[in-house]
């Protein structure tokens, strides 16, 4: 449960950035930094673009502290802006490229390079790519960044069955995807 | 449900077996039950596959830059104002040209300029006429780009 380190200092972190403290709001940037590039990372498959959007979610996050509701989760509300900058993202590269597929996947090591252990977790990506966006955030946020589901819910903005049913879904659509590669479980 | 679930259920929930509310009640279960929760992880059949990925890492430390970007760029208005003040706009244009109305539209441009004044777009009374017809044009113009941007990622829904 990686995100829930430093959770007693975050609302008083929170109420100090508001009021302009530089160091608080180093300290959320600092927090922040690393799940938010896993996950635009995981979301995009391309270091650049996974920067640029890490950047860009983190600057809006410190201008819209303002609007964030204290009653709600935080880690949810930055996945939230961080979903939203990747969808963006996702459009970019549809419109730059309308007749070829919106993902960047990198070439990898190949089969012979891989261990076990690494080959596992090379079909696991490749699955990954291989899902529409919307199942695999679901999945990132829940397997890799170890949200609840209703942490999912409030981040993705969507009812609680919703949520829980796209993730079965995305679930299936994974392992179908896996195992058309050939991976173990 | 206070008692853990037992594991044919949780079984049954990992598989999607389950209709909704008892899956709704088990996932809030799950959010509130470290065992439960280690247990149904365990259940997920990729379960090792996900185990075996590595974090991708960040190459570099972002603090500085964000801090530095996010102090250059102005903060962008709240979007309940902007979005108050295009509807005030329309709202106006749109009494204006259906009714004709010179009394409405009065009250209605003498309420568009207040709020113009007070977003700081417009000091000037005279252009008001135009600015509200603007609006509204540039208005109708993002509500279609963002429906067609809508449109270019098929069953993925802005949140
Ligand atoms: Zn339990």
């Amino acid at each position: 449960m990686r995100l829930h380190d430093g959770r007693d200092e975050l609302p008083a972190r929170i109420r100090l950035a508001r009021a302009g403290d530089a160091g608080s709001r180093a300290w959320l940037v600092q927090r922040w930094q690393e799940p938010v590039y896993r996950f635009c990372r995981r979301m995009l498959s391309s270091d650049e673009d996974a920067l640029d959007a890490t950047q860009d979610t983190l600057v809006k996050m410190l201008h819209h502290l303002e609007q964030f509701d204290e009653r709600r989760n935080f880690s949810s509300w930055v996945f939230g802006i961080a979903r939203n900058r990747c969808i963006d993202e996702h459009r970019r590269r549809k419109r730059r490229s309308p007749d070829e597929p919106g993902e960047i996947v990198d070439s990898g090591p190949s089969p012979v390079e891989l261990t076990a252990r690494s080959q596992r977790a090379d079909h696991l990506l490749s699955a990954l790519d291989e899902i529409p966006p919307m199942y695999r955030e679901v999945l990132v946020l829940y397997h890799f960044e170890h949200l609840k589901y209703g942490e999912i819910a409030e981040a993705l903005d969507l009812p609680m069955g919703t949520v829980m049913n796209r993730i079965f879904r995305a679930r299936k659509k994974l392992r179908e995807a896996y195992e058309a590669m050939g991976g173990t479980q | 449900m206070s008692a853990h679930v037992p594991e044919d259920l949780l079984v049954a929930f990992v598989e999607g077996e389950l209709d909704e509310s008892l899956g709704i009640h088990i996932a809030e279960h799950l959010d509130g039950c470290p065992a439960c929760a280690t247990q149904v992880a365990a259940l997920e059949p990729l379960a090792v596959a996900f185990a075996s990925v590595d974090d991708p890492v960040l190459p570099i430390d972002l603090v500085d830059q964000v801090l530095a970007a996010a102090s250059e760029q102005p903060a962008q208005a709240p979007v309940t104002e902007v979005t108050l003040g295009l509807g005030l706009l329309a709202a106006a244009a749109a009494t204006f040209a259906l009714f004709g109305d010179p009394v409405g539209s009065m009250i209605h441009l003498s309420m568009v300029l207040e709020a113009v004044a007070k977003m700081g777009t417009v000091a000037n009374g005279t252009v008001a006429t135009s600015v509200a017809a603007t609006a509204t044009a540039g208005a109708t113009a993002l509500a279609c780009s963002w429906a067609a941007a809508r449109a270019t990622v098929p069953g993925w829904k802005h949140a």
